[in-house]
């Protein structure tokens, strides 16, 4: 999708507001994002066996790192090489498949919605207008750890209550499970979750019974952090810890290949974006750019026309975009000093690392 | 296994790692030795060692680590240990070598120092001694036989006999051939004694330094710390944990859960429509503590953390972040590199309660009491919001009131007690106003370098004051202490003063921006002095180097100012850079100054000198324009006092001065350090009599036991000074009215100057205390518009530390109450006696 073919990047001018009607029609196409698979993800090796420390100790793995270091995804790596993924259709029965069991905190998650949550209301309403007892089980809706603990037990009555869509292993089996960012729920939320995690049961007062995993079948737990809060030292104890580094050059190379599929490896263009990018990750920013940044980047390059063997020597048109998508931050405009940037200080940052 | 022992660490180099590790503060229990014991055990097992070792640092890390900051640490640790067992053969031989590298590799950095230095102390000492007995010994040996005896006599007589000593005494005289050759010989033995005791006695002395420039082996822990004067401990342990668990205390917080058992009442109460009521949910507090550090040395800030450290492993929520002086920007630990602006922390941590463990200068305009607009904005996102202050109890002043007042901080000390009632606080009522939180009790030591208590800084500088503000920066000590002498020599001369030290750009062009708020009028007198270089730094820090006196004719010209009369920039340093004020990053620094034209030609003439003198012959010029300006103020002592001519060499002429008149024994001032008398009574600005005195300037407040102190001060001041001094018991006419006629000279004089003494405060009961009331009297009937002018505050402290109510715990002036002595155009010099 170079300048030639697609002339229109430019879509909004100052003066053209006369001939607005249909515009949305000429919107580029969005570039080719895939999303990525699962064994598309690399990692390296001690990554891995920080993961083999987990899975022999039997612990969760607690992975902290920089935004877009891929600390989410490395979950659903995970499941993809221990072949726990899962097939279902989803409520329009399209063919998906689901790897780790995802449950993403909130600022105001408890403990019990790991496992389920429950609509109290409608099951007091209900109550209200019928009489007799009332089945908690059609109000509760179980979670990723929940999931994952049923999916480790042979099958029972419980397996109703799990939504259609969701095929209900017959054997009971492992699975990841992927609680994101911990540190944004409030400070009590790991320290409840010790015992649980523990043992792998937890208590539903509603059911009035214990849930727990088969000992064979205990589901796997990653827990992702961006270190926004401490947690506690309890919590930490029962954890395999692992910080995922900031991706060197090469890796960068290698995400960008796969995220921008319309982009040869060899391009020249991403060695040059990464060495800008690196540049300016080194200059000690406030809110310094990450991969996602650097991926906005290089698709604006390629809006823009650069092409996939161009040098962003050769065209300052790059500063502008690069002004827009890695500097998020004013003062960081300043001390990024873009306009000004020499080609030659970017090169030997890039020599010196 | 034994196949794999080559190249993978043994169980026993396993435990040494840990060792070291734990040495490191890597927190680990039983289930991780276990953890990691397992998986050595399978590395044993497998048949590729190569393979095993190189995996084994990267599945063994994941186990100890905890941040960053420790994986990294912990890679080191491992790669140095694998380094060491690598010569395998060798060290299977030599186990004892094995042993000896693996304890470097435990005790990595300060421990093997400290073995290092164990070891040489203990093989100088064994050599001194070895040497020093091998001397001793030979030293003491018999003498050597006499000679055979002469061949006896045939005709034994008794002058036979005497003849026979003489010889032997001959034998010694010949065996000591040289007058003083035992002398020397002993000193030649005693000297690696004397080396040695030399040297323990260098590094006894060095022991003796400031605390805060050792970082020691191990940190300081708070429970050992006890304060000097009541051999209490700062913090109690076992208090902490009571602390700890009061802070722990929880919170209801509503949640989105149906609380069933009150919803039904409430719904058959509501005749049937639905109710809810929602439960309650418990949550525990978190905390953000943010502690001041100058330095990464900084004692005080590390006993802080450790305290805080004992809330952590209390299982307290805490957050911990450091600043310097201006808490807009923070440090984080490991776990964060780099400074983090406080939106920033705020948008994070900002349904935390703030804690402020600082003394908390940094937070106000220098010359006054008002809380810097952004430190209080950007503190004011937390409530609840405590200050634990790190200042001695003793120089509180205004500022910690304005904490509470303006702040709307809670205000405690940094001890135990200040902690215990700020737990208090948390279990109480969240919503009370701040307040001092504890009946003040304890309170942190002073710190090193700041034990000059504050001056009590004046609300607001009226028109017309001289104000000063010195900044100097530099890690040298020297510096330092010249400036603050500078500043005490300025407030002799009438100066308000402010020392900024070592600050960044910003703060300077607050401080400086706040200076000329304060003093609009063209016609004030400012003085700003900068020792060093004005320059912006890349991240914008104001670097200063050496040089002294630059302008030393302006300052001259300026100190004699009898009263408010032009805007002067003093700019004093090795080089300005001509474009700094064109520049357009630094537009902002001049706006913020208010500097006009003329002042940036002011700085351009400045600027212009210091480019024309050669920089060889810097100092001697800097040296005789200083001697002017001594010859101006002082008169022929100068001449007297010769070359001595620095800011030091004034002070010391000021002591002289003050002790040839004999005032500082009466008044058993040098209690206090007589530096600081100096600068209230030798350095006295000369004034033209007559002009528009009045009829007398200071009324000098004595008791009886006084007389003679108060004479000798008088002639000092009325001879030497040419200030007119009333005395009751020499002035007053006789057969006047004597009480209506003093009360008529305090309300007339221009200084009320009570002189403290042990007999003065035994007399305060009678009509010395009255006339000190009516004193106060009079500065309460002008308060408002009044300067608060106070000379050397600290030094009344230590006679009310001991009854100071709580009315004003501020004050540190002997008046207690808000209402203090203070008198526009009246300067108060307090001095006290040692009791």
């Amino acid at each position: 999708m170079t300048a030639a073919e697609n002339p229109d990047w430019r879509l909004l001018q100052e003066d053209d507001a006369a001939v607005r009607v249909g515009r949305w029609q000429r919107l580029p196409e969005l570039p080719a994002v895939t999303d990525p698979l699962p064994k598309d993800y690399y990692a390296d090796q001690a990554l891995l066996d920080a993961a083999n420390t987990a899975l022999y100790l039997g612990r969760p793995l607690l992975l902290t790192g920089e935004p877009g270091t891929g600390k989410t995804e490395f979950a659903n790596h995970l499941a993809w090489r221990l072949g726990t993924e899962r097939p279902y259709r989803d409520q329009f029965g399209r063919e998906r498949v689901e790897y780790a069991l995802r449950f993403d905190t909130k600022s105001e998650s408890r403990a019990r919605d790991l496992f389920y949550t429950i609509d109290q209301v409608a099951r007091f309403q209900q109550a209200q207008s019928t009489k007799g007892d009332v089945d908690p089980l059609p109000f509760m809706e179980f979670q990723a750890m929940g999931r994952a603990i049923l999916y480790a037990r042979p099958i029972d009555s419980l397996a109703d209550r799990l939504p259609e869509w969701q095929a209900y292993p017959e054997e009971p089996c492992r699975s990841v499970v992927l609680i994101d960012e911990i540190d944004k729920a409030p400070r009590d939320f790991p320290n409840d979750l010790l015992m649980e995690i523990e043992r792998m049961r937890f208590f539903s007062p509603e059911l009035n019974r214990t849930v727990e995993a088969e000992p064979g079948f205990r589901p796997i737990v990653v827990v992702t952090s961006n270190q926004e809060k401490t947690l506690p030292d309890a919590f930490l104890r029962r954890c395999v810890y692992y910080n995922i580094d900031f991706p060197g050059v090469e890796l960068l190379k290698r995400i960008v290949a796969a995220r921008l599929s319309d982009l040869p490896q060899s391009a020249t263009l991403v060695d040059d974006a990464i060495a800008v990018f690196r540049h300016l990750r080194r200059l000690r920013l406030r809110k310094p750019p990450g991969t996602a940044e650097l991926l906005d980047f290089v698709r604006a390059l390629r809006a823009r026309g650069f092409g996939p063997s161009d040098r962003l020597e050769a065209n300052d048109g790059w500063r502008a975009e690069a002004a827009l998508t890695l500097l998020k931050i004013g003062s960081d405009h300043g001390l990024a000093k873009l306009p000004l940037l020499d080609w030659k200080d970017i090169r030997e940052d890039a020599a010196s690392t | 296994m034994s196949t794999a022992a080559g190249t993978l660490p043994t169980t026993e180099q396993l435990q040494r790692l840990l060792d070291s590790l734990r040495d490191a503060r890597f927190k680990f229990g039983p289930d991780q030795i276990a953890g990691a014991e397992k998986i050595l055990l399978l590395a044993h097992a497998e048949a590729d060692d190569g393979l095993a070792a190189r995996r084994l640092k990267t599945m063994l890390a994941p186990i100890f680590a905890r941040t960053p900051t420790q994986q990294a640490d912990f890679y080191r640790r491992f790669d140095t240990l694998m380094a060491e067992i690598a010569p395998a053969p060798v060290a299977a031989r030599l186990p004892q070598t094995a042993l000896a590298s693996g304890a470097s590799v435990a005790g990595a950095g300060a421990a093997a120092k400290r073995t290092r230095s164990r070891l040489a102390v203990i093989t100088a000492s064994v050599a001194a001694l070895f040497l020093g007995v091998a001397g001793g010994l030979w030293l003491l040996r018999p003498p050597p036989p006499p000679p055979p005896p002469a061949p006896p006599v045939p005709n034994p007589t008794i002058a036979t006999v005497t003849a026979r000593i003489e010889p032997a005494v001959f034998v010694t005289a010949t065996f000591y051939r040289r007058e003083g050759f035992r002398l020397a010989e002993g000193g030649a033995m005693a000297l690696p004694l004397l080396l040695f005791a030399g040297w323990m006695a260098w590094r006894w002395r060095r022991r003796l330094l400031w605390l805060e420039r050792h970082p020691g082996v191990r940190d300081a822990d708070p429970a050992v710390v006890r304060l000097p004067e009541r051999h209490q401990p700062l913090f109690r342990a076992a208090e902490l944990t009571a602390i700890a668990r009061d802070l722990r205390r929880h919170l209801r917080v509503p949640s989105r859960d149906l609380d069933v058992d009150r919803t039904i009442p409430e719904t058959l109460d509501a005749g049937g429509s639905f109710t809810p009521v929602w439960q309650t949910v418990p949550r525990s507090p978190s905390y953000l503590f943010l502690i001041e550090r100058e330095s990464a040395h900084d004692h005080v800030a590390g006993i802080l953390d450790r305290a805080v450290d004992r809330f952590v492993g209390e299982q307290v929520a805490v957050e911990r972040y450091h600043f310097r002086d201006d808490p807009s920007w923070l440090t984080g630990d490991d776990r964060r590199p780099g400074s983090e602006a406080i939106a920033d922390i705020a948008a994070r941590h900002g349904d935390h309660r703030l804690v402020v463990l600082a003394a908390g200068d940094g937070f106000f305009e220098p010359l006054n009491d008002r809380l810097l607009p952004r430190v209080a904005e950007a503190l004011a996102q937390w409530t609840p919001r405590a200050v634990l202050s790190t200042k001695p109890i003793e120089s509180w002043s205004w500022r910690e009131l304005a904490l509470i007042d303006q702040g709307g901080f809670d205000l405690a000390t940094a001890s135990h007690s200040g902690l215990r009632a700020l737990a208090g606080r948390a279990a109480g009522e969240p919503d009370r106003p701040a307040e001092m939180l504890e009946g003040v009790v304890v309170s942190m030591p002073a710190r090193t370098g700041r034990t000059r208590p504050q001056r009590m800084p004046s609300p607001a500088p009226r028109q017309g004051t001289k104000s000063a503000v010195l900044i100097c920066v530099g890690p040298e000590d020297q510096a330092v202490a010249e400036v603050r002498q500078l500043a005490r020599l300025l407030e002799g001369f009438g100066f308000n003063t402010g020392v900024l030290r070592d600050p960044d750009r910003r703060t300077a062009v607050d401080a400086l921006a706040s200076l000329f708020r304060t003093n609009t009028k063209p016609e004030d007198t400012i003085l700003i002095h900068f020792r060093g270089r004005f320059a912006p730094g890349g991240d914008g820090a104001i670097f200063l180097g050496a040089g002294e006196g630059v302008a030393m004719p302006d300052f001259a010209r300026l100190l004699h100012q009898p009263s408010a009369g032009h805007q002067v920039l003093v700019l004093d340093g090795v080089m300005y850079d001509r474009d700094f004020f064109q520049d357009t990053d630094n537009s902002a620094v001049a706006e913020g100054l208010g500097w006009n034209a003329s002042a940036t030609q002011a700085l351009e003439v400045v600027w212009a000198r210091e480019r024309r003198r050669p920089k060889t012959a810097g100092e001697g010029e800097a040296d005789s324009s200083l001697t002017g300006l001594l010859a101006d103020t002082l008169g022929q002592d100068v001449v007297r006092a010769g070359g001595e001519l620095t800011l030091r060499g004034l002070v010391d002429l000021a002591r002289e001065r003050a002790r040839r008149l004999g005032i500082l024994e009466d008044l058993n001032l040098n209690y206090f350090g007589s530096e600081r008398t100096s600068a209230v009574i030798g350095i006295m600005p000369a004034r033209r009599a007559g002009a528009d005195a009045p009829s007398s300037e200071i009324f000098v407040s004595c008791a009886v036991e006084d007389q003679a102190a108060a004479q000798r001060l008088s002639d000092f001041l009325e001879e030497e000074a040419g200030i007119k001094v009333w005395l009751d018991y020499r002035d007053l006419p006789p057969a006047e009215l004597w009480q209506k006629r003093i009360r008529l000279e305090i309300e007339e004089c221009s200084f009320f100057m009570p002189l403290i003494s042990a007999a003065a405060l035994r007399r305060r009961k009678g009509f010395l205390g009255r006339e000190w009331e009516w004193a106060a009297e009079r500065a309460r009937r002008n308060a408002g518009a009044a300067p608060v002018r106070r000379r050397s505050s600290s030094l009344s402290s230590s006679t009310t530390r001991r009854n100071r109510p709580k009315a004003c715990p501020m004050s540190s002036c002997e008046h207690n109450g808000p209402a203090c002595p203070v008198v526009p155009g009246m300067r108060i010099f307090g001095t006290a006696s040692r009791r």
